[in-house]
């Protein structure tokens, strides 16, 4: 699929989020659109990254040591995406899924609406979860596989 | 006696996020000596990469509760440096902990102009001081530190200690925030000249004669406040008998850790068991009452470097949490003023710890706020010896209810306090 035209695209960070899964996911999120910028979670960098990148979001490995230096990358200028951790009702629930079932921390700037979040982060959870049966039903069937017949 | 049935838990399965850092051990010995299950708790334990990954489980419900530096709750509260969370703590688990270490390159320099600066945590910061000016004046580039997070202990010890010497942290150094396992790489490679972190992560620099500690917490403010246990405040309502049934078994660990004859036993324990990824001898220095301050030099005896219950501990005085409070407004993080002793008041619960000690006998003070930098060693042993040493390095004193009268004293401040007085009329 070819990305639309980007001029006013939503800009996301992607901070030590290298999963197979998750590339499939920001493939899926390019693909509406949006411009991704995949980076490693180098700590001594981040500060001139983020300054220099201004983005409209960041993805980050909930699990990353480099959660914290992003935090302060961050806490100094407002203007930056700053941690969603509390919102109301479904965004609530959906954050919590995001963070202790995918394992993605959100920061997110001023433009984005929070129904733009909320799609976004349901996109993201659906995605993961998808990802997850796909890979139970192929190890179910791999289990079943009998074990004198080669697989080639 | 009065205990709670375990019956009555509103939730017996409990996860808690803790860092690997030596003063995870109230936790580890909760867990491992059985306290926790003595309460009816089934409790696992979530090591964390990240203090902004432990504030976003517990806000969001993922974990029930963690260890949390001091400042954690009341910065989340006043959404200072972070997002804005309702935390709660109900219990400290230990005091003093952390260190100031300086690369060699940079300790030689600080000694070179004071050779005082080897024995004195203050005379070191004002040879510091002037050897940041002469880095200035050659145009070399700005010295850097690290401390653990934005809104931590660490990196008010820090800057308490710069502006002891009249470093200006804000515009005179860079400050960068490293988690606690790399600081010791990040020093090595000469990407930082100095930080401030737990244990074990100074004696690790020591050990491996990359550094030395020019300053502990202890002699910056004798026993203050380092972690928390913290909840979520919806989670404390939702769960009372299960947050005091936590309450009640880390009581006890706390207790059991201050036993002489325990330390060495929970090293083993942290070490054995992976809550830290270092060896037993690097781990039972600090936590048995030594420092290693020198590469290959005598370590020191500091009975004080972990305080785990002793000097009534584990209370949560509001005094204190008016302190972090106060440092928020003096280095800029908060700015809108408030009241600063109601958000204390909101955060810390002095009165929760009270009737949880009464549950189970354990001595408690009648008091929610003291006095700090006014008891010394000498002053003690005459009367209250029950409670430790509080002195500042700077000498200076914290009043109760005199909170922006201390904060007036420092010449480094950001704090308004024209517009701060309007919200604090009662509290000087």
């Amino acid at each position: 699929m070819k990305p639309m035209d980007n001029t006013n695209a939503l800009r996301a960070l992607l901070i030590g989020v290298e999963s197979d899964g998750a590339k499939d996911l920001f493939q899926l999120l390019e693909s509406l659109g949006m411009v991704l910028i995949p980076r490693s979670a180098s700590e001594g960098s981040l500060y001139s990254l983020i300054e220099s990148l201004q983005p409209d979001l960041i993805f980050v490995d909930a699990n990353s040591p480099a959660r914290d230096t992003l935090e302060h990358a961050v806490s100094a200028h407002r203007d930056l995406p700053q941690p969603v951790v509390s919102a109301d009702g479904d965004l609530q629930i959906s954050l919590r899924r995001l963070a202790g079932d995918i394992g993605i921390s959100l920061y997110a700037g001023d433009g984005v609406t929070p129904a733009l979040l909320q799609a976004l982060i349901d996109l993201t959870i659906s995605h993961c979860h998808s990802i997850e049966v796909l890979r139970r039903e192929v190890a179910l069937a791999m289990m079943a596989q009998p074990r004198d017949v080669a697989v080639h | 006696m009065r205990v709670t049935p375990m019956t009555t838990l509103e939730k017996k399965d409990i996860k808690l996020g803790y860092i690997p850092l030596t003063d995870c051990a109230p936790f580890a010995v909760a867990k491992e000596k059985g306290f926790f299950e003595e309460q009816g708790l089934n409790v696992s334990l979530s090591r964390e990469h990240s203090w902004a990954s432990i504030r976003d489980k517990v806000g969001l419900g993922v974990l029930d509760g963690a260890q949390m530096l001091a400042s954690m709750p009341v910065a989340a509260r006043l959404g200072a440096a972070g997002p804005r969370l309702d935390m709660v703590t109900g219990f400290v688990l230990d005091l003093n902990g952390n260190a100031i270490t300086l690369s060699n390159r940079l300790y030689d320099a600080v000694v070179a102009t004071d050779p005082d600066a080897e024995f004195s945590p203050l005379a070191a910061t004002q040879a510091l001081n002037l050897v940041i000016k002469a880095n200035t004046q050659n145009k070399r580039p700005k010295f850097r530190f690290g401390v653990v997070f934005p809104v931590s202990t660490q990196n008010y010890e820090l800057r308490y200690w710069l502006g002891c010497g009249g470093t200006n942290p804000d515009t005179d150094i860079d400050i960068v925030v490293i988690s606690p396992p790399d600081m010791v790489d990040h020093l090595k490679s000469g990407d930082i000249d100095g930080y401030c972190v737990g244990e074990p992560w100074n004696t690790v620099a020591v050990l491996g004669g990359l550094g030395h500690v020019v300053a502990t917490k202890y002699e910056l403010w004798n026993n203050s406040p380092e972690k928390v246990f913290a909840v979520a405040k919806g989670w404390a309502e939702k769960h009372p008998h299960s947050h005091r049934a936590l309450l009640r078994a880390l009581m006890k660990a706390c207790a059991w850790l201050d036993q002489p004859e325990n330390r060495l036993v929970t090293a083993e324990l942290l070490t054995a068991h992976g809550y830290i990824d270092q060896d037993l001898e690097t781990v039972a220095m600090s936590l048995c009452g030594i420092s290693q301050r020198h590469p290959g030099r005598a370590p020191e005896d500091a009975p004080d470097f972990h305080v785990f219950n002793r000097y009534c501990a584990n209370f949560p005085w509001l005094n204190q949490a008016e302190w972090f409070i106060a440092e928020m407004y003096r280095w800029g993080q908060l700015k809108n003023p408030v009241s600063i002793s109601a958000i204390a008041e909101q955060v810390y619960l002095p009165e929760l710890y009270r009737e949880v000690a009464n549950e189970i006998g354990v001595p408690c003070p009648a008091i929610n706020r003291k006095t700090e930098g006014n008891l010394t060693p000498q002053m003690l042993q005459n009367f209250a010896p029950h409670m430790g040493p509080n002195q500042f390095l700077d000498g200076k004193r914290f009043d109760v209810g005199k909170v922006l009268s201390y904060l007036e004293q420092h010449d480094l401040s950001h704090a308004n306090i024209v517009e701060l007085r309007q919200s604090n009329e009662t509290h000087g």
